[in-house]
Order: structure tokens, then sequence, then C-alpha cells
């Protein structure tokens, strides 16, 4: 798929000496530049999608399998998952951030009774 | 071990809690030492345990941002977070990952994406790695001169001072990195690292740490702050974006951070106790593991790879935590003071 995006993009002649001609070959590139963009927006997502970030699957795919699941986190999260891929990922995003800073407060709480200095540091190099 | 196997639903697969503190905890603490966000360590490493590539980046990514609060929490109360510089550097490296895909695309479009870029990237880790590494030995040097009373030419002006020389409005006080100059060097310095970043498909806090030192200036300390406060945002952000496509297992992330927090804190208070030179010295080892783990991936022994780094990362934990055991030890017997990591016997303190 990329040769053809390739085959697409490859001569670029026509369209230099479009824009050479002035302010009517700028907007006769448009149409140009409208499909660049739209094959590097799919290129993208391509390969996005290649790396595991891509647009969500179908339903199928993005599915996951609560059948066996005792009620509690796990299947909670689940259905939650299999609900609402939105939520889903807003509930990434706040459970993360919240055990962060809670965790970050105890860790830091442990650190003092351990009777590790936290005060601000001086800098050595 | 079966006691500690948990069913993930989202990925559809058994993994050991076992396995992800122990992948968590690694990548906290190299990654509260470090200033990095550490998925080249932790995505390779929840490959080969079981969990596919996609879920794999996806749940790093997530924890990243949990553990990341943790660092630049701490970082920020031993006042080692710039957050006007790291905003400026955010700025630049928004525009940068933008610039970064397009340069791809071409690549891409030219057919050389796959063979230029891996090569690239074990060349640019072997540069920075080599980089850091000669600052440490002329630095060495130059301690190992003083001690012996020798006369000590006077260093030559940093790249970053002659950078922070150029004076192209608005100039700007950077007063936790102790720092004036053009506001557009962070941002040019952002856009840049972003645009490798993006290249390379990786976090880009390993090529963001050395270049706030050596291109903008910081302090390695404020440097590390710094760029836990970027990599926090951008793991938010990709904690969200991973999340709506469907490819966090957020149980896994969980269990992840519940270490990761515990490793943060240490990395990060490790950094107080050890001397920026000394970072910049197991940074530049960390590097060149890194170059080893990508040439084996370039060579196509994948297992291999993802050992290698793995290993390597659990055994950069372990001296980090030696090291802070040691400096709290030090401190509690008076004897506070940074310690040299990589120094021999017999040598002086820096000046």
């Amino acid at each position: 798929m990329s040769r053809r995006i390739s085959v697409l993009l490859a001569d670029d002649r026509p369209a230099r000496a479009e824009r050479r001609s002035g302010a009517s070959g700028r907007w006769a590139s448009l149409p140009r530049r409208v499909t660049v963009g739209i094959a590097a927006l799919w290129l993208g997502a391509v390969q996005a999608l290649a790396a595991g970030g891509g647009r969500p699957a179908s339903s199928a795919v993005n599915h996951a399998d609560t059948s066996g699941l005792a009620p509690g986190l796990t299947r909670s999260m689940a259905e939650l998952y299999n609900h609402s891929l939105w939520l889903y990922g807003l509930t990434v995003v706040v459970v993360m951030a919240g055990m962060g800073l809670v965790l970050g407060l105890l860790t830091d709480r442990i650190m003092a009774m351990l009777g590790v200095d936290l005060g601000r540091a001086a800098r050595h190099e | 071990m079966e006691l500690f196997t948990i069913y993930l639903p989202i990925a559809g697969v058994h993994f050991n809690v076992l396995v992800l503190l122990l992948i968590g905890f690694t990548v906290g603490v190299s990654g509260g030492f470090f200033g990095i966000g550490g998925a080249w360590i932790a995505t390779p490493a929840l490959n080969i345990f079981g969990l596919p590539m996609p879920y794999a980046i996806g749940t790093d990514l997530a924890h990243v941002g949990g553990k990341s609060i943790v660092s630049t929490m701490r970082h920020g109360r031993f006042g080692h977070v710039d957050v006007r510089l790291g905003m400026a550097m955010i700025l630049g490296t928004t525009v940068g990952m933008e610039a970064g895909a397009n340069l791809v695309l071409a690549l891409e479009r030219a057919g050389l994406a796959e063979s230029v870029i891996r090569k690239a990237y074990v060349v640019l880790l072997v540069l920075t790695g080599t980089f850091v590494m000669a600052d440490y030995l002329i630095h060495r040097r130059r301690q190992r001169r003083a001690a012996a009373g020798d006369p000590i030419p006077p260093p030559r002006a940093a790249l970053a001072h002659r950078l922070q020389q150029i004076r192209i409005p608005p100039m700007v006080d950077f007063a936790a990195s102790g720092i004036r100059c053009s506001l557009w060097l962070p941002v040019l310095v952002g856009l840049a690292t972003g645009m490798v970043a993006s290249v390379f498909g990786v976090g880009g806090g390993f090529i963001r740490m050395p270049a706030l030192i050596y291109l903008v200036g910081c302090p390695t300390a404020v440097a590390i702050g710094t760029d836990l406060f970027e990599v926090m945002i951008t793991g938010a952000y990709g904690a969200f974006t991973y999340g709506v496509k469907g490819r966090v297992e957020l149980l896994a992330a969980m269990w992840m951070l519940l270490a990761a927090a515990v490793g943060a804190q240490l990395g990060t208070v490790a950094v107080k106790y050890v001397r920026g030179y000394s970072i910049r010295l197991l940074f530049a080892i960390t590097i060149f593991v890194a170059a080893a783990s990508v040439a084996l991936k370039q060579l196509g022994l994948q297992l291999a790879s993802s050992i290698t780094i793995l290993a390597a990362g659990i055994g950069i934990s372990g001296v980090i935590i030696a090291q802070l055991v040691q400096g709290v030890l030090d401190e509690r017997t008076g004897r506070h003071g940074p310690s040299t990591a990589g120094a021999g016997p017999g040598t002086s303190p820096p000046a």
C-alpha cells in the first residue's frame, strides 16, 4: 500500500510547474495537497495500528470475555471496556493519576519514616 | 507460581503478578534516576512474558504516566523541576513529533523507513552514549590532575554556554535551572528531540535528558526532574489515547504501578546521593546496553534483545539502590556527600 502512495507522490513536476506559474498554480495544487494530507493521515493511522494503537477495531476484536470472571475489580474493568472505550480510556488516566498521587505521597511518608532526609537537595555535579 | 498468576481480561492472557512487579520496579528505579519513561525496558519485557505487543506498549505507557507523577513530585520537592523550561520543551516537542512523523512518511515513500530508522537508532544511541562517556572521562582526568596538583587548562566554553549567549528575544530566566537564555533555545531543542523521538517511535527521555544538560545547560538533577515532568504529561496523553483504542490492560498497569511507585521513589531519592557526573556515567552504560539490544533486534535475535535489556535494567537498578543505601548510611554517620559511582580509590571529590 505504501508503494501505491509512493507512486501517487513520486512525480510532483506538474505540481511544481503549477506553483511556479503563480497564484492560480497554488490553488491548482490544493487537491494534491489534500490528497497528500489524506495519504499522510492514512499512513499514520496504519502505522499507529501496526504499533498497536490504531483506531478501535470492531467490537469483535475489542471485546473482553467476562463469562468466566467472578464479580469484582477484574470483571468491572472488563465490563467497562466492553461498554465504552472512551470511558475506559478516561478511567485509565484517572486511575493511573490517582494511584500515582496516592502512592507518591505514601512512599514519601515511608521514606521519611525510614529517616531519609527528603529536604531540598543540593546539586552536585 | 499458579498462586501469583492472574487473568488479564482485556488482552485475554494469564500473567504472573511477580513478573509485573519486577518489571514495574526496575523501570521505576531507572526512570526516577535517569529521568526517562523506560519503555525500552518495559515494553519488550512485557512482550517476552506473554503480553501481545500492542497491549505491552499501551500498558507500559499507562503506568509510565502514573509512575512519572511519583518521580516528578519528589524531584519537585528537591527543587529539580523547572516547570517553565518543561513547558517550553513540551511546546517544541509537540511540533517536533509532528515533523518527525512527516519525515517517517518521506522515508516510507522512499522505501527506506525500516532499514534506515533502526540503523540510525543504533548510531544515535552509540553517539549519545559515547558523548556522555567522553564527557565523564574528561571530567575524571581533570579531577585527577587537580588532585595531583597539576595545572588544569581552563575548560572550553561548553556548547550550552555558547547557545545561551544567542540573544534572540524573548530572553527568559529559568530560575530552577539557574540559566537565562532565549526562549527559542529550549523550544528548538524540544523540537529536535521530539522529532528524533517521533522518527524512532520512542518516548525520547533518553535523548531529552542529555540534550537538557549539553544543549540547554541544565544541571544534571534538574535535567532529570524536568524531563520527568514532560514524561508525566506525555505519559498521561499516551495512557488516554491507547486506552481509548482499547490497548491498555489496566489491571496489569495497576500492578506495575504499585511496584514502579516504590522504585521511582527510590530512584529519585538516589539522585540526591549521587554526583551528576556519576549519573552521566551510569546513563552512558545504560545507553550502550540499549544500543546493543536494538542491534540484536536488527539481527533478528528478538528474544536475546529483550532478555539483554531486561537483565541490564535489573542490574542498573541494583547499582542505583546500592548507591542509595550507601548515601543514606553515609548521611547517618555524618559523612554525607554524594557518592561517585565509578570513581576509583584515592581520587578526590569533584571540585
